[in-house]
């Protein structure tokens, strides 16, 4: 069984391709050198994490730490909060009924309805946010938060659109026809039995769509007006010609670990629950 | 609520892709009545059903319940409760929440509900599962759940859409007695649908034979085994050996068929003429060994399955025709390898109808 | 549509049809009218009347004060009178071909002097040079009919008052008219979309630009007519010319990450047992659950200038000065691959892992061999991953902003979205960075519609392998 040897080295390799960029990572967040670097050894150090923390007078005296700014940092991540508590529910509600519609509505519109809303997700990233900035512009809206939002509901809605329309395709119809015929009416039957049966999708949709929103660079850069996100701060420290500051793979580590414990976490949970 | 009469008048129903699943269709069921449809896969049963629970408008004719017109009434405000071909109960609630749901959509109080719900489940032998899901019963056991399900709502009218197809032999036995039972117990208005002619016999006040969207003849299982009105229900509805041929005299009700096997007399039920193309009906527990018969024919035996209590043979006769006899498992029935022999069937069990299609028989189903 | 309505109440469908409206309409379908419009619109500052506008402001200017001047020469005659030309009038911005004063004239007192060097003056000319493409020259004494009138500084000074007078009257004539026939005129046209095919003029030596072209991609470039030869100078189509690269790097970086991806998906997928599989299945998730930028990020550690890479390369003697790996368009490729290649993967395994492995058993069992099983069994089956697997690397590839934004830190215009963010944001044109936009969606969905047709997929496989 050569074949399958090959098979399981060539998958290991891929997988060290994959983490390897990840690990360096990790490991130059703790190293007292900026740039970033993992082979000029300049000593433990915990103060690319401490950034967030540390006061203002050992900020001051750092000289890496001291150019950046800590409070923009702070309010820009509040904003992408902001953002994603509008972004979220929306695209639940736009997903839900485009993939109520797509399933459930027979009629010749539904080949162009599947064309349209899953347009945004084959167009680049950067086009939505741009046509969202020249709409609303165009409408007397200044590009700012609220551009940023429309642009990204623009696809992220898409995520929930696929997952619900998955999970509606396998509840068979019979089962909200079964409930009205037992005389409920149709506002009834969505909520007792077409929600109840999608609330997992809807769980994981809301998830996806708030990591989306969170991690969104493309859409969100040409939407932004003076606004600032978590993403696009991030992106905006890594412009220095001569390196980024460590503070960004510190963050790296901490969202690292973050998924990882998640990703674990929902493995176990789901085989434990699964057996 | 007691049963209600339905009546379809001049019933039509076309799919929006333009398939006409049900033509022209008049028909009376009583109230209180065990009413069967029976027919082969895609007649259309199942949208007669739906198109009296209100999930189809038809596009002609009017549906009554009672002397209720139901035209424009959604599925949700007509007094019927339907049972689908795949039960469709509610995956992600109790049993007893189940039986309960249609309660529930009344505004009946939870107390109540519940009540009424363990009332039903009692009433199906479920008592001690209200508490179950769905899928952690067997099948027949969430056969009866839906059952209750429906009756929970007090219908008029209960429409039941092959409940008992998914069940292995012996509990569709037990089955049909107990949905018998409970019909007589509620006095609701049942219309089953089945192509499982056994049961459409067993249980039914009054059997619907129905082909291709149309329905062929309504009448007693009596009536509609011994005395079918057309060549389908004839070659449908039990076992029949045909014999094409054509009407070459009539006297009083009985007339003379010519057919490659030879002549032979028949009912004539359908008042042929002379000259009509026609075809002669014989079950095949009608027919016999031996030259005491009206009608009479010469085979050899091709083929003998025992059934237990019968013996089925299909004989070859000499003009070349299969004919099938079924007789009692008693004393010695001949052997393949022997000779023609004479067989025969009274002229009184024979039935001469005009010529149309015929039940496809299991060979031709399987062709496909 | 009635099946509808009975089924959720007229309510609950005004509601989804209100929503899907919404977002159809107004974050999908107008926004795109919208910046098509706006990549239609003609540029405000190109039009000829505002040329024509600012000569008569010049000419009107030039007159103030050569008549000041006269008046001050004959009060004070050394008062040097050197008229300062208003502010307002500096701030209207010269189209860039304008024409430009001479420098010698600059102050540099002519032999015949008469007055000192007055800008407005000198502007006060019929041979204007119109606002045209690249490379035309149009005049706006020609194109009008004008007679070739200019303040010469050499003439008396009432002879120049003269003739700044019958300039100025004449400007403001014409500009009377072409505002009239701007008007009218529509104010649409595809001139922005033309912009993406300008060529411009690469300044080269003669020896580099033999060695230029003698590089294959150059004659590539030629043939395709991205670039050409004129007078002996080099001219690049340079918007298309990033726009191919681009869509050529999509296409490759697709290809390649098919390649990768098909063998893992098909070990998790198929070639691993289920329990085990649920790790390996691990290890694709996270990276693929990580923040982008992250990912993105991670790379900087590995090709900056003076960090792993170069430093191993240093050592190992094989380079003797860091590369600037973060300048190359391989690089970038690289990392492009790399942060979008498990897009490929999912697609892949969903459709896989819903075959049957008795299937596979059949198959081997039957005698295939692993190509045939692969190609007869595997593939087909998964054929919709793959193609949403191929559509989604390709348009992140094709569309890619933040790997060469961060990896190449804006040194390099590479990508076709930079190019984007450069027009609409960085330059005063942005109705041509719309133009590029619209014309970048539209060859973008032609592809991905040209790559369904060809390998039969419909939109409808997207819902099924998610
Ligand atoms: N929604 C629909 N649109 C178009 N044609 C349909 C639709 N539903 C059913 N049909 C067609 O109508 C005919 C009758 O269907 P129906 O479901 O009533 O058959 P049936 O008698 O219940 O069959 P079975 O015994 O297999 O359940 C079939 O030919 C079917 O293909
Ligand atoms: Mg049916």
């Amino acid at each position: 069984m050569t074949s399958s040897r090959i098979l399981s080295v060539y998958t290991w390799a891929f997988l060290a391709f994959m983490f390897a960029p990840l690990i360096l990572m990790m490991l130059s967040s703790v190293n007292n050198a900026s740039p970033p670097s993992v082979t000029n050894w300049g000593g433990l150090t915990s103060k690319w994490y401490a950034f967030f923390w540390m006061p203002e007078d050992d900020l001051r005296a750092d000289p890496t730490l001291r150019l950046l700014d800590r409070d923009r940092f702070v309010s820009c991540f509040g904003n992408s909060l902001t953002i994603s508590v509008v972004v979220v529910p929306l695209s639940l509600l736009l997903g839900l009924a485009g993939a109520v519609l797509l399933t459930r509505w027979r009629s010749r519109a539904n080949g162009l309805l599947w064309w349209v809303l899953l347009s945004p997700m084959l167009a680049p990233g950067v086009i939505l946010g741009l046509s969202a900035l020249v709409f609303w512009g165009r409408l007397g809206v200044n590009a700012g938060l609220f551009t940023i939002m429309m642009a990204q509901v623009t696809f992220i809605a898409g995520y929930p659109l696929l997952i619900l329309m998955a999970r509606l395709q396998r509840q068979p119809v019979e089962l909200e026809e079964a409930a009205l015929d037992l005389g409920a009416s149709p506002f009834r039957v969505f909520r007792r039995i077409t929600l109840p049966f999608l609330l997992p999708a809807l769980g994981s949709a809301a998830v996806i769509a708030l990591l989306a929103s969170m991690e969104n660079y493309n859409t969100t850069m040409f939407a932004k007006g003076g606004a600032c996100t978590f993403a696009t701060e991030i992106g905006a420290m890594g412009r220095n010609p001569n390196g980024h500051p460590p503070v960004i793979n510190a963050v790296g580590t901490v969202i690292i670990v973050l998924t990882v414990v998640a990703a674990v976490a929902h493995s176990v949970f789901s085989r434990r629950e699964a057996g | 609520m007691r049963g209600q009469a339905i009546t379809l008048d001049g019933v039509e129903v076309t799919y929006p892709n333009g398939f006409t699943a049900v033509h022209q269709t008049d028909l009376k069921v009583e109230a209180g009545e065990f009413f069967s449809i029976l027919g082969p896969s895609g007649c259309g049963k199942t949208t007669i059903l739906r198109a009296v629970s209100g999930f189809v408008e038809p596009s002609r004719g009017r549906i009554l319940i009672g002397d209720e017109d139901q035209a424009h009434k959604g599925p949700n405000i007509r007094p019927t409760a339907l049972i689908f071909q795949n039960l469709a109960l509610f995956p992600l609630m109790s049993v007893w929440e189940n039986v309960a749901f249609g309660l529930e959509a009344r505004g009946v109080s939870k107390r109540k509900r519940k009540a009424r719900a363990e009332e039903l489940l009692d009433l199906v032998a479920l008592g001690d599962q209200a508490d179950k899901k769905p899928t952690e019963l067997s099948g027949g056991q969430r056969q009866r759940v839906a059952i209750a399900r429906a009756l929970a709502v007090d219908p008029a009218v209960l429409l039941l859409d092959e409940p008992l197809s998914a069940l292995d032999l012996k509990l569709r036995q037990h089955m049909r007695a107990e949905l018998r039972s409970i019909q007589r117990k509620t006095g609701v208005t049942f219309i089953y649908i089945t192509h499982d002619q056994g049961e459409a016999l067993t249980m039914s006040d009054r059997i619907a034979v129905m082909n291709e969207g149309r329905i062929e003849q309504v009448g007693t299982g009596d009536e509609v085994y011994s005395a079918p009105k057309t060549a389908f229900a004839a070659s449908f509805v039990g076992e029949a050996n045909a014999f094409a041929g054509r009407v070459t005299a009539v006297e009083n009700d009985m007339a003379c068929i010519e057919t490659p096997e030879g002549k032979f007399l028949g009912r004539n039920s359908a008042s042929m003429k002379v000259g009509d193309a026609a075809v002669l009906f014989v079950r095949p527990e009608a027919v016999g060994f031996g030259t005491a018969f009206g009608n009479r024919l010469s085979a050899r035996l091709v083929r003998r399955d025992l059934e237990g209590s019968f013996v089925n043979l299909l004989m070859r006769s000499d003009a070349g025709a299969e004919v099938a006899v079924q007789m009692p498992n008693v004393g010695t029935t001949p052997g393949v390898e022997d000779d023609a022999r004479p067989i025969g069937f009274a002229c009184g069990s024979a039935i001469i109808l005009p010529e149309g299609p015929l039940a496809r028989t299991g060979r031709e189903v399987a062709a496909e | 549509m009635k099946g509808l309505l009975r089924g959720y109440g007229a309510g609950l469908v005004s509601v989804f049809f209100g929503s899907v409206l919404l977002w159809g309409l107004v974050l999908i379908i107008l926004p795109q009218l919208a910046m098509l419009e706006r990549a239609l619109t003609k540029p405000k500052r190109q039009l000829d009347s505002s040329i024509a506008a600012q000569l008569e402001r010049d000419a009107a200017n030039c007159v103030t004060i050569l008549a000041q001047y006269t008046t001050s020469r004959d009060d004070a005659p050394d008062n040097g009178g050197m008229a300062v030309p208003s502010a307002s009038n500096m701030a209207v911005p010269s189209a860039s071909g304008m024409a430009v004063p001479s420098a010698s004239n600059m102050g540099v007192p002519n032999a015949a002097e008469t007055r000192p060097f007055i800008l407005q003056c000198d502007r006060t000319t019929t041979a204007k040079r119109m606002v045209r493409a690249a490379g035309q020259e149009v005049w706006l004494n020609e194109l009008y009919n004008l007679p070739l009138l200019a303040v010469e500084q050499s003439d008396p000074v009432e002879a120049q008052i003269d003739t700044a007078r019958k300039i100025e009257a004449q400007a403001r004539t014409l500009y009377g008219s072409l505002l009239e026939a701007e008007a009218n005129a529509p104010r649409y046209g595809a001139g922005n979309f033309a912009a993406l095919t300008q060529p411009i003029l690469i300044p080269l030596t003669d020896a580099a630009k033999a060695e230029e072209a003698a590089k294959l991609s150059n004659m590539l470039m030629g043939v395709v007519g991205l670039r050409f030869e004129q007078e002996g100078e080099v001219y690049v189509r340079i918007g298309l010319l990033t726009l191919t690269r681009t869509l050529l790097f999509g296409v490759a970086a697709t290809a390649l990450a098919l390649l990768v991806c098909y063998p893992i998906a098909f070990k998790v997928a198929l070639a691993t047992p289920p329990e085990r599989a649920v790790w390996l299945f691990l290890g694709l998730i996270i990276p693929y659950a990580i923040v982008e930028l992250m990912r993105i990020y991670a790379w900087t550690s590995i090709i900056d200038n003076r960090v792993l890479l170069n430093e191993a390369l240093l050592w190992l003697g094989a380079i003797s000065e860091p590369i600037q790996f973060k300048r190359s368009a391989l690089t970038v490729f690289v990392v492009i691959v790399y942060t979008y290649v498990l897009f490929m993967v999912f697609p892949i395994y969903n459709t896989m892992s819903t075959l049957d492995r008795n299937q596979i058993e059949a198959a081997r069992d039957l005698g295939a061999s692993t190509w045939r099983l692969h190609w007869r069994v595997i593939i087909p089956h998964a054929k919709p991953g793959i193609a949403v697997g191929c559509i989604a690397t390709f348009m992140l590839a094709a569309g890619a902003f933040s790997v060469p934004r961060i990896i190449s830190r804006g040194l390099q215009a590479e990508w076709f979205s930079q190019t984007i963010y450069n027009k609409f944001f960085e330059s005063e044109n942005s109705n041509i960075g719309a133009a590029y936009s619209f014309a970048y969606t539209l060859v973008c969905f032609l592809i991905v519609a040209a790559f369904m047709w060809i390998v039969r997929t419909r939109l409808k496989d997207f819902a099924r392998v998610q």
